[in-house]
């Protein structure tokens, strides 16, 4: 059933997206999905993956290298297929891949303070891909909020629900504090960018 | 290089192998990292500069009890003590490093652990910090061992001032003791148990005249002391005021006491008490009594004669009247004389010159010739009385025949006095192969219980008794009794207030060293 919903065309096109990611983007991924779902859930979506043409094995991941950002984009898809997750559950996805990440340690040292932290954005975007552009359009730190805005950055909704638990997270890290967030422009509602609007006390 | 099928342009291959060969020896460094991390048996974070945890290690979540997906990006103030750990992050950021600091961490169940921690700064390249690496020590074992090796301490601290305690009190005590032992105005010996002389106070050396120089061993061995252990035995039997002859003049009074102690022998206490004086005194006494006594024994005779004579009209008639002052006065004599013989027994018995004379004689003859002397008596005063034989065969017993008669006259005789009108009186003998008992049973006023223990001392009589007879000089039961004692015998009574009394006494039918 879920192999007549991701068609061969949908892997197509999910494929055929232009860009690269670094390994960790999907290890962090599949690491939760071995946490939450256990091995059986792990070895459910290597077969699923092998299925459609693309046997990727956990543990052959390379966090430090660079894959097909389509693969990132199929790999969304396909837990959200066999595990049937909804937005909220890719939310926490995003919220723990960077506990499970091992940029987290290469980023450490701009966790030094919020200001810094922001000013290192694009680059730690960077980082992980090779297209799209993370900016910072605004933050006001007395005032408790932030504006992120990601350009030339169109992959699936799913990857804009990651994203939403991804920021706020590493938000929270750098200003010590529960942070809010709302996806306030999204490509995929017809905007020019996806737009984040980031809260906290 | 090449990843499902993507694949760079050719000039830029070159690049492309250094690229892999350094990703290919990230990932290496990446996995020793990690599989380093996970290996580390201690707890260990990182913690940024604001005190969000960004790393820990497996052996961290295991102390803290929090999957790192919880701890990851936390405060780390919600594990530990957060004016400990904030003052622990300052001096860090500050210091560098801090080697050693106990902090308190709470545990996700609710537990509460202390650790020892260890801090360390990292920086980037310009030497900033941007965190801190946190290892710790779950020293609540330690803790708890240390806890109770204090408690430990404490309680040996409490026993050790309760033994100093009771080591004083225990020397006070021995010092009291020792005090008691020392001026204790009688002789004062302990045995241990193997009867080897252990003490000896002053009053005891006195008594033996022992210089202090003289050693135990040494006193054990003189003469004097060694004639008082012999005395006592060589298991140093209990005894009870016992009279031992040192010399002549010089008489101790001995009693012996087994000291136990939860059922373990101590050994033998024995005090000595000079009853020297007492003696002197006595003997005086007696001697003046046996003086007195026998002085007073020829006019009460010759009174005694001069009466009777007058009673059977040998001086001429006498009238009614005269006649039964005469008989009263003849009586009141018949008492004194009575009374004179006592005393004159006694001092004898106390002189020590009441000499038994054994022979075999048959204990019924005695029984009988004794009860056929007072049969008017229990006839007038309508008392019925009865002999109880055990046979017809003689029982012959080893005894002075007129000492056991006397016995036999005293107790039957106070049967007689002590029992009312119709009361009753039996005589029994009974046998065994070895002795003879030889019982009188009455139904009189029977002997007080609190009066009991003095019946055969000298001069002693019951309260009810001499309200039931005036006359009696105290002295019958006395003499009884040692008369049987010097038979090596036994004498007793069982009374009961009102309903009667018997009186016994046993006596061994073989021949016996008879004292």
């Amino acid at each position: 059933m879920e192999e007549e919903k991701i068609t061969r065309e949908t892997v197509k096109k999910l494929m055929a997206i232009p860009g690269e990611a670094r390994g960790v983007t999907l290890k962090v991924d599949w690491e939760f999905i071995l946490r939450k779902e256990g091995k059986e859930g792990l070895e459910k979506l290597e077969r699923k993956m092998a299925e459609l043409g693309y046997p990727l094995k956990f543990e052959e991941i390379k966090t430090m290298d660079f894959y097909p950002i389509g693969l990132d984009a199929l790999s969304m898809t396909v837990i959200g297929e066999v595990f049937n997750y909804d937005k909220q559950k890719f939310i926490e996805i995003g919220e723990t891949a960077l506990k499970f990440s091992i940029f987290l340690k290469v980023f450490l040292k701009y966790f030094v303070s919020p200001k810094q932290a922001i000013n290192e954005a694009s680059k730690m975007w960077r980082r992980h891909y090779s297209v799209g552009d993370l900016i910072v359009a605004e933050f006001n730190e007395d005032r408790g909020y932030a504006v992120l805005r990601l350009e030339n950055f169109r992959l699936s909704k799913i990857h804009c629900y990651n994203l939403l638990g991804y920021f706020s997270k590493i938000l929270e890290m750098i200003v010590n504090a529960k942070v809010s967030i709302e996806e306030r422009k999204c490509v995929f509602d017809g905007d020019g960018y996806h737009e984040y609007f980031l809260k906290w006390k | 290089m090449s990843i499902f099928g993507f694949k760079r342009s050719n000039r830029l291959e070159d690049k492309d192998k250094k690229i892999a060969l350094l990703l290919t020896d990230l990932t290496s460094l990446e996995d020793y990292i990690n599989d380093l991390f996970n290996f580390f048996p201690l707890p260990i974070c990182f913690i940024s500069p604001l005190g969000v945890i960004l790393e820990a290690n497996p052996a961290f979540e295991k102390t803290s009890g929090f999957p790192s997906e919880e701890i990851i990006g936390e405060s780390i103030k919600r594990i530990f003590d957060r004016e400990e750990i904030s003052s622990i992050t300052k001096e860090t950021l500050k210091e560098g490093l801090i080697t050693g600091k106990d902090l308190s961490l709470f545990r996700k169940d609710g537990d509460n652990l202390i650790v020892r921690v260890f801090t360390r700064t990292r920086t980037d390249e310009n030497l900033k910090p941007i965190g801190y690496f946190l290892g710790l020590f779950d020293l609540s074992d330690i803790k708890r061992t240390e806890d109770e090796l204090k408690r430990v301490q404490a309680a040996l601290l409490n026993i050790l001032e309760d033994t100093e305690g009771a080591r004083r009190t225990t020397e006070e005590e021995k010092d009291k003791t020792q005090a008691i032992i020392t001026n204790f105005t009688d002789g004062l010996l302990f045995f241990d148990k193997n009867h080897n002389l252990a003490l000896i106070n002053p009053k005891a050396e006195n008594f033996f005249e022992i210089d202090n120089t003289k050693g135990l061993k040494e006193i054990a061995e003189i003469p004097s002391f060694k004639k008082l252990t012999e005395f006592l035995g060589s298991d140093i039997r209990d005894i009870f005021r016992k009279e031992f002859i040192m010399t002549k003049d010089f008489i101790l009074e001995v009693s012996a006491i087994s000291m136990e102690k939860d059922n373990i022998d101590l050994g033998n206490l024995v005090v000595l008490h000079d009853i020297s004086r007492e003696k002197i005194i006595e003997k005086l006494k007696t001697e003046f009594v046996s003086l007195a006594a026998h002085q007073l024994r020829t006019p009460l005779s010759a009174i005694k004669w001069s009466l009777r004579m007058i009673l059977d009209g040998d001086l001429g008639r006498i009238n009614k009247d005269q006649k039964e002052i005469m008989e009263k006065t003849y009586q009141s004599n018949e008492r004194m004389i009575t009374l004179v013989n006592d005393l004159l027994n006694v001092a004898r018995i106390e002189e020590g010159k009441y000499a038994i004379n054994p022979a075999f004689i048959d204990v019924v003859k005695i029984c009988q010739s004794v009860i056929d002397s007072l049969a008017d008596g229990f006839k007038k005063k309508g008392i019925e009385f009865k002999f109880i034989k055990p046979s017809r065969k003689p029982i012959m017993i080893f005894v002075d025949e007129e000492k056991i008669r006397l016995v036999l006259q005293n107790v039957l005789d106070n049967a007689l006095k002590y029992t009312a009108k119709p009361g009753k009186v039996f005589l029994s003998i009974k046998e065994t192969p070895t002795s003879a008992t030889v019982e009188v049973k009455d139904t009189g006023i029977g002997i007080a219980k609190n009066e009991q223990k003095m019946v055969f001392s000298k001069f002693f009589r019951a309260s009810e008794a001499i309200l039931a007879e005036p006359t009696g000089s105290g002295l019958g039961l006395y003499m009884a009794k040692n008369i049987i004692d010097s038979h090596g015998g036994k004498i007793g009574f069982k009374s009961q207030p009102g309903k009667g009394t018997t009186f016994y006494f046993i006596i061994k039918k073989e021949e016996t060293n008879i004292s």
